[in-house]
């Protein structure tokens, strides 16, 4: 079982941003969703969690050594997909991907060829393995992030916005390859995607404005918001009149019209109903108590 | 198939380092870039042994052992440029695609990363300049050059330099950019240490006077031990321990891997070791983001709430495409100008400008100090600004271009509807900028050091033309090198394309055979050394003028094409967008048509108008004449009695027509039949009297007449010709001119015979074109006594001047007319007697100061703003008049006139019968520092003494003419400069000469034949010759010295008959016949000295006096005829000084000692007493001796 725990990690950019403040985590097997709106600190928590950066203040173990001090010992095991990445040019992905393996320390010539090729096709990349990474798409080069990362042995998979510009087909795709994957080893999925952390994560936490501000297994989160979401549809013109009146927690356009969606112990008004609260919910209900 | 199964994995072992070693080299050398800095060394290897490759002047052989040499040294300079892109490519790769994250994420060590991707570019950076040194052998196999210029093979010759300058110069290269990319992160800053080692290597070459400048003898050993060790590729030392071998030495010495060169190597690699450490060390790995010290702003509350409504736009606006640009201006401007990497540049420019303005100022070694005028330090602008400048361009257009796309915007950027037009316009104001701010600094720094050197004579207007004349060209080139990257889909490649060519077609052109103006791309006439305070500009301007509009036409045309290349969108090399728009095509075509006009006008008057002849084609010249006039060789040349000229002068219209009638008389015994003529220039009309024109070679310039009656011995003819001159198309002919007209009557007069010395001498040409082998003579004493075909003649001479009404005009002969016409003036002159038949004429806007001088006209005919030297040369041509009468003979003529010419006349100065010229850069020297060396008196009683040595007596035209010419000129100077100036000054000038000798002697062609013997060779008359005769002055003294002198002229001052065997005659006769040998040997045989100061400690005795004792090692040589040289053996005195200061400073009082001793063995020891504590002791201080090292003939005493 590998465990990865966050203390009270804090860390202040030079130009005096405060990325995070006081996070703490622990993380074991399996997959791990961290959601957040873009600037909550998730990517500044995955670089550092990928020994990219140093915290300001905390400290990171992994399976109880700490990582700061020892950095190489996470790295290698370690595999990271990181929020954007460029590539060499006239370099095939066969040959890239060799090349990283060689970085992750793969020695022996046979066992990397195999590697390689293994993760080609887990990936679906194999028929254009001789083809310049430079020249692949966007979901194929989202993929070959993916093999890359999962180059060697690694024990700790940190996946940062992984989805982002993959087609539905690609997005299944990609699902069922990080489930296979996530019995055992900690996969951390870092997203802004609600669903993909319904879909996919057995525990969760949601970060916001550098601090985590809730955690805990979906389904609990999800129950803790049982008989307290209401729905109601208006028309355009009265959204800032409701607004004003109630907690609304998210607004969907609906044929012309919004439905709205409202955090309230009981019914708020004539026209709500009761509906059963989804992650949705909680992420922004969360996020919500957090302002 | 399961992916996870557990790996091995191992981060440090020497595996990983190959490994990582191979992917880097996979990497480098699928670069275009690299391909082609493949090529180009390969062949520059190959091609630098060839019959153009101009460093032969310097060694006998292309490839002996003191060319490889300096062949690895010259590579290892070039290996800079693809070492920055190594660095570039190797270490920011990460960060400009954006594959940090990824890489830096795996186990990668610092140190592996450091060690692999420094190990890549040092490996290759070594790989590239050993492919060259592999080429130069190549090229020797394959060439079929004369196979005396080349050495046999030997593997040890290759093996040497490639051990001590081409490995350790791979790796300081390597370290220091590799360091400074480390750690600078950004492709600008490694360009700029680039340009850092270029100035460095550059201030190290200037210093010591590097052949590779151009420096024709190196500076003297205390300025060479300042610079030899900051020349990190080595260089230097090398250049320092073979500046004194003979040609055969230099086929074969290997540099000793000691003393300077030794501790340059061993200081530069320590340097690029200790950059290595500190970047290593410095390096954060991994912390890529912290770098960003851009301040964020705090987020505002935003309580007003803004509605989004669309907003016209008009694109295609005049206005707005003004405005478009300029924001596009402003924006690149800000970035590329006012960034950090740019003013660390500026700084290191205006370092190099203070340093040169300074080196060419300042009096060192004997050019004495100048004044800071602005002509000055605006050539040396030009001439500096365009090395540097044309790097900046090459780096920065690339930079520019691709900036969008390197910060990956260009998506956006592009889809703009901004016209193509206005960005490459946008582009090409920045760029073009760059020249202009180094203009300007440049300017800024030459004023500030004009005022802070007390001098006040700004020339606003002429600094301001600068922007024009040194300018332009950079913005032709701006513009080139911005097609190129507009073309071109890869950064570097574009970078390398536009570097190759503008050295293609600059330095490199003439070994390519490229030499017409129209072919030579880009290229404008320099201008860095076309200023005479006589014309300004004046003859170079026009062709400047037209081949800046010929190029600006063309360049006209690459920015149309620019427009269509312009990358929008795609990256794709080559494409072009093919829709032209019916304006496009007439602008395209009106410049494609004003292009050709332009060139055919250049062309018109490059090779219609005057001649222009290739390299080659003067061979041919001489071929075809030695081919059809050579049986005219026999026929008797007739000597020149009287001649009589009138010369029209028209400076304003660049014109001048000379009438000139001679009587020749036949001083041969037998009749003369025909008479051969050869003209120097074409002349308008050739007369003889008495005969007829049998034929006129126009091509060659031949006449013949034949006689109708036989010319018996003693008869006279006369002969009458005329020569129109002017100044057409683009020859620039400096003898005629608006001001400053200075014309030797040699350049028209023709030579009245079949003129030997016009045959090919090379005898590999020779053979190459089928013609006989040369006879030549073995030159003894009786052969210095035979007739000579051509000899100098004493004339009576007469000619009327005419020319403007606000100029004056002069030649020789005193003035008995003088005369003024509304448009002109009159000048008639007559000599009294006979004079020299070479005479000038000179005719300018001058100022005039007359002097009497015991029964001399003294007149000094100068430009009026050149005043302040005026009365220092009045004085020195006193003194030299009254030295020369009581000691050599009676001063010929009542006049001495003294003319300034400008700079193009070449020389420092002239001699002409009564007159000498003196070149404006004399005028504009300082002697207001009694340190520095006063050139200007040595350059004036120089020439004023050439009217003893060359014209009261002058010598036979033969073997040795020019020792009896120049050396008793050089006597001369030393020692009426030692009455005026004293000793210290005249050491000075002894030690530079005798670096002049053995420098010379170095790179001479044919073995050094003996003083007397000479023949054109410059450092035997002028060099050889001043350090003899000093040392027979110390040796008999200057008494008898100058009897001998005296005498030699009372019998030989009527006709040109006196060798230097007379003069030898004469010296036998006042000098003591033990000393017949030593003077013998000097002036007959060609000897060498090695002689120097091994030890030397005083002790105290009791008295207060000190007792001395001191070592010496002595060596004489002698120089065979073949050119090897043999140990013999010395007996004779040298003089050993022993002073309270260094030799360079004592004065009279200081000298303790000075006795001369006798040496007679290799190794000798002696001692005496002196009065005081001495300090120095210095063997053969007053330089008489031909000694190869100078440098341990001066000694600090130590105490015992």
């Amino acid at each position: 079982m590998n465990t990865l725990k966050i203390e009270n990690v804090s860390k202040t950019y030079a130009n005096g941003v405060k990325a995070l403040h006081n996070v703490s985590l622990t993380i074991s097997n399996g997959m791990f969703g961290l959601l957040g709106p873009n600037g909550a600190g998730k990517s500044s928590l995955m670089r550092t969690l990928s020994t990219l950066q140093e915290p300001t203040s905390g400290s990171i173990f992994f399976n109880d050594i700490n990582t700061t001090e020892h950095p190489q010992v996470l790295r290698n095991h370690l595999g990271y997909l990181p929020q954007e990445f460029g590539v060499y040019p006239k370099i095939s992905a066969f040959e890239l991907l060799d090349h990283i393996a060689v970085l992750k320390g793969i020695q022996n010539k046979k066992e990397r060829k195999e590697q390689v090729l293994a993760l080609l096709q887990q990936t679906n990349l194999y028929q254009h393995r001789k083809k310049s990474v430079s020249t692949f798409s966007g979901g194929m080069r989202q993929r070959f992030g993916i093999a890359q990362a999962l180059l060697g042995s690694p024990k700790l998979i940190i996946v940062d916005e992984p989805t982002a510009g993959l087609d539905p087909e690609e997005r299944n795709r990609f699902h069922n390859l990080l489930s296979e994957i996530g019995e055992n080893v900690i996969v951390i999925l870092s997203t802004h995607i609600v669903e993909d952390v319904r879909d996919l994560c057995s525990n969760m936490a949601i970060m916001g404005q550098g601090q985590i501000i809730s955690q805990g297994k979906p389904s609990d989160l999800i129950t803790d918001l049982e008989g307290k979401i209401w729905q109601r549809t208006i028309n355009k013109k009265d959204l800032e009149a409701f607004k004003t009146a109630f907690n609304v927690l998210s607004t969907h356009l609906h044929s012309g019209q919004i439905r709205l969606h409202v955090l309230s112990d009981n019914k708020p008004e004539t026209g709500f109903v009761l509906v059963n609260p989804d992650l949705e919910d909680v992420y922004f209900s969360t996020l919500h108590n957090q302002k | 198939m399961s992916i996870f199964q557990h790996y091995t994995t191992k981060n440090n072992t020497f595996m990983m380092l190959i490994k990582l070693l191979q992917f880097e080299w996979n990497y480098h050398s699928k670069q275009r870039s690299f391909i082609i800095f493949l090529v180009l060394f390969f062949l520059y290897g190959m091609l630098a042994i060839t019959n153009e490759f101009q460093f032969l002047e310097i060694s006998s052989m292309y490839n002996d052992a003191f060319n490889l040499n300096l062949l690895s040294g010259v590579i290892s300079l070039g290996i800079l440029f693809p070492c920055m892109f190594l660095c570039i490519n190797g270490l920011l790769r990460d960060q400009t695609n954006k594959s940090e994250e990824i890489i830096f994420s795996t186990g990668l060590t610092k140190n592996n990363f450091f060690m692999s991707r420094f190990l890549a570019v040092f490996l290759t950076t070594l790989f590239l300049s050993s492919l060259a040194i592999f080429g130069v052998f190549i090229g020797v196999c394959l060439s079929n050059s004369n196979p005396e210029t080349l050495h046999i093979f030997n593997f040890l010759h290759y093996l040497w330099p490639w051990l001590t300058l081409v490995l350790p110069n791979a790796f300081i290269i390597s370290a220091l950019l590799f360091s400074t990319t480390l750690l600078g992160r950004n492709a600008i800053i490694t360009y700029i240490m680039g340009v850092v080692i270029i100035g460095v290597y550059w201030y190290s070459a200037f210093t010591i006077n590097s052949p590779i400048m151009g420096g024709s003898s190196l500076s003297s050993p205390e300025i060479v031990s300042k610079a030899v060790l900051t020349d990190l590729f080595g260089l230097a030392p090398f250049f320092e321990q073979t500046q004194f071998l003979t040609p055969i030495e230099k086929n074969n010495y290997l540099p000793s891997f000691s003393g300077h060169f030794l501790w340059n190597r061993l200081l530069w690699i320590g340097i690029s070791i200790v950059f290595l450490l500190v970047s290593y060390k410095q390096f954060t790995f991994r912390k890529m983001h912290s770098n960003s010290k851009q301040s964020v702003a705090n987020t505002i509350e935003d309580s007003v709430s803004h509605l989004f409504t669309p907003v016209k736009t008009a694109p295609k606006l005049t206005k707005m495409k003004f405005y478009t640009c300029w924001s596009l201006i402003k924006l690149d401007f800000k970035s590329t100008l006012k960034s950090i990497p740019f003013l660390a540049l500026l700084i290191i420019w205006i370092v190099l400008l203070y340093f040169s303005f300074n080196y060419a100022t300042n009096g060192i070694e004997v050019y004495g100090s100048r004044y800071p005028t602005t002509d000055l330090l605006l050539g040396l602008i030009i001439e500096i600004l365009p090395v540097f400048g044309l790097l900046l361009v090459v780096f920065y257009s690339g930079e520019l271009i691709w900036r969008t796309r390197s910060f990956n915007f260009n998506g956006i950027i592009d889809a703009t509807p901004v016209q193509n037009s206005v960005f490459f316009s946008a582009k090409i104001v920045v760029l073009a900028l760059i020249p202009m701010v180094l203009i300007l600094v440049a300017i800024a720094t030459a004023i500030l050091f004009q005022l802070s050197n007390g001098y006040f004579d700004v020339h606003i207007s002429l600094y301001l033309s600068t922007f024009y004349y040194g300018g332009v060209q950079l913005v032709l080139y701006t513009i080139f090198c911005l097609f190129v990257q507009s073309v071109v889909a890869n950064k570097y490649l574009g970078m390398v394309i536009s570097g190759f060519v503008i050295i293609l077609f600059g330095p490199l052109s003439s070994s390519i055979g490229l030499e017409h103006p129209l072919l030579l791309f880009n290229n404008v006439p320099s201008m860095a050394r076309a200023y005479s305070d006589f014309t300004g500009y004046g003859h170079y301007i026009s062709k400047f003028n037209w081949m800046t509009l010929h190029w600006t036409l063309f360049s006209g045309l690459l920015v149309l094409l620019s427009y269509k290349f312009w990358k929008r969108g795609s990256t794709s090399n080559f494409k072009m967008k093919t829709n032209w728009s019916f304006k496009e095509k007439i602008v395209f075509a009106g410049l494609l048509l004003l292009f050709s006009s332009t060139g055919g006008f250049i062309f018109h008057n490059t090779n219609s108008v005057n001649t222009y002849t290739t390299s080659d084609e003067a061979y041919d010249f001489n071929e075809n004449y030695e081919r059809k006039y050579k049986k005219y060789d026999d026929l008797t040349v007739p000597k020149l009695i009287s001649v009589s000229t009138k010369m029209e002068l028209y400076p304003s219209k660049n014109n001048y027509s000379v009438l000139v009638e001679s009587s020749i008389e036949n001083t041969n015994s037998i009749p003369m039949n025909e008479i051969f003529v050869t003209a120097k220039t074409p002349l308008s009309s050739l007369q003889i009297e008495n005969s007829t024109e049998v034929f006129h070679d126009p091509i060659l310039h031949t006449y013949l007449f034949k006689l109708k009656t036989p010319l018996l011995s003693n008869q006279r003819l006369k002969i009458r010709y005329q020569v129109n001159k002017t100044s057409t198309g683009f020859a620039v002919d400096n003898t005629i001119s608006t001001n400053g007209t200075y014309i030797k009557s040699a350049q028209f007069s023709p030579f009245l015979g079949y003129v030997n010395s016009y045959e090919i001498r090379d005898p590999y040409e020779r053979e190459n074109r089928g013609l006989p082998v040369l006879e030549s003579s073995t030159v003894t004493d009786v052969y210095l006594s035979k007739h000579t075909k051509f000899n100098f003649e004493n004339v009576s001479f007469e000619t009327i001047i005419s020319t403007d009404t606000d100029q004056i005009a002069f030649s020789s002969g005193s003035l008995i007319k003088q005369w003024k016409t509304r448009e002109r003036n009159y000048y008639h002159h007559k000599s009294e007697g006979k004079i020299d038949h070479l005479v000038a004429y000179f005719s300018g806007k001058y100022q005039l100061k007359k002097v009497t001088h015991k029964g001399v006209n003294i007149e000094l005919y100068y430009l009026p703003e050149h005043h302040r030297n005026v009365s220092e040369m009045i004085k020195v041509t006193k003194a030299t008049i009254d030295y020369c009468t009581v000691n050599f003979g009676v001063y010929p003529h009542k006049y001495l006139r003294i003319g300034e010419v400008s700079t193009f006349a070449g020389s420092n100065g002239q001699a002409m019968p009564g007159v000498i010229s003196i070149n404006e850069r004399i005028f504009n020297k300082s002697v207001e520092n009694p340190d520095s060396f006063n050139v200007v008196a040595r350059v004036l009683v120089h020439e004023i003494s050439h009217q003893w040595w060359g014209f009261l007596l002058t010598p036979k035209k033969i073997e040795g003419a020019l020792f009896i010419s120049e050396s008793f000129a050089k006597y001369s100077e030393t020692v009426i400069l030692e009455k005026l100036y004293g000793k210290q000054m005249v050491n000075r000038l002894s030690a530079y000469t005798l670096r002049k000798y053995f420098t010379g002697r170095s790179r001479a062609s044919i073995a050094e034949p003996a003083l007397y013997v000479s023949a054109q060779q410059q450092y035997l008359a002028y060099s050889k010759g001043a350090i003899v005769l000093n040392a027979i002055r110390k040796l008999i003294g200057e008494t008898a010295l100058n009897k001998a002198l005296k005498s030699l002229i009372s019998k030989h001052n009527i006709e040109a008959t006196a060798t230097s065997l007379n003069f030898l005659e004469e010296l036998y006769a006042v000098a003591p016949k033990e000393n017949h040998a030593l003077i013998n040997d000097w002036i007959k045989r060609v000897i060498t000295y090695d002689i120097g100061i091994k030890t030397a400690t005083y002790k105290a005795l009791n008295n207060n006096r000190y007792e001395v004792n001191v070592r010496i090692s002595a060596q004489r040589y002698q120089t065979n005829k073949n050119g090897t040289e043999d140990k013999i053996n010395i007996n004779e005195y040298i003089e050993l000084g022993v002073y309270e200061q260094h030799q360079k400073q004592f004065t009279e009082n200081e000298t303790l000692y000075l006795k001369p001793q006798l040496i007679n063995a290799k190794e000798m020891v002696f001692s005496f007493v002196v009065n005081h504590i001495p300090k120095y002791i210095a063997l053969d201080p007053s330089y008489t001796r031909l000694d190869r090292n100078i440098s341990n003939n001066v000694k600090l005493i130590l105490p015992e």
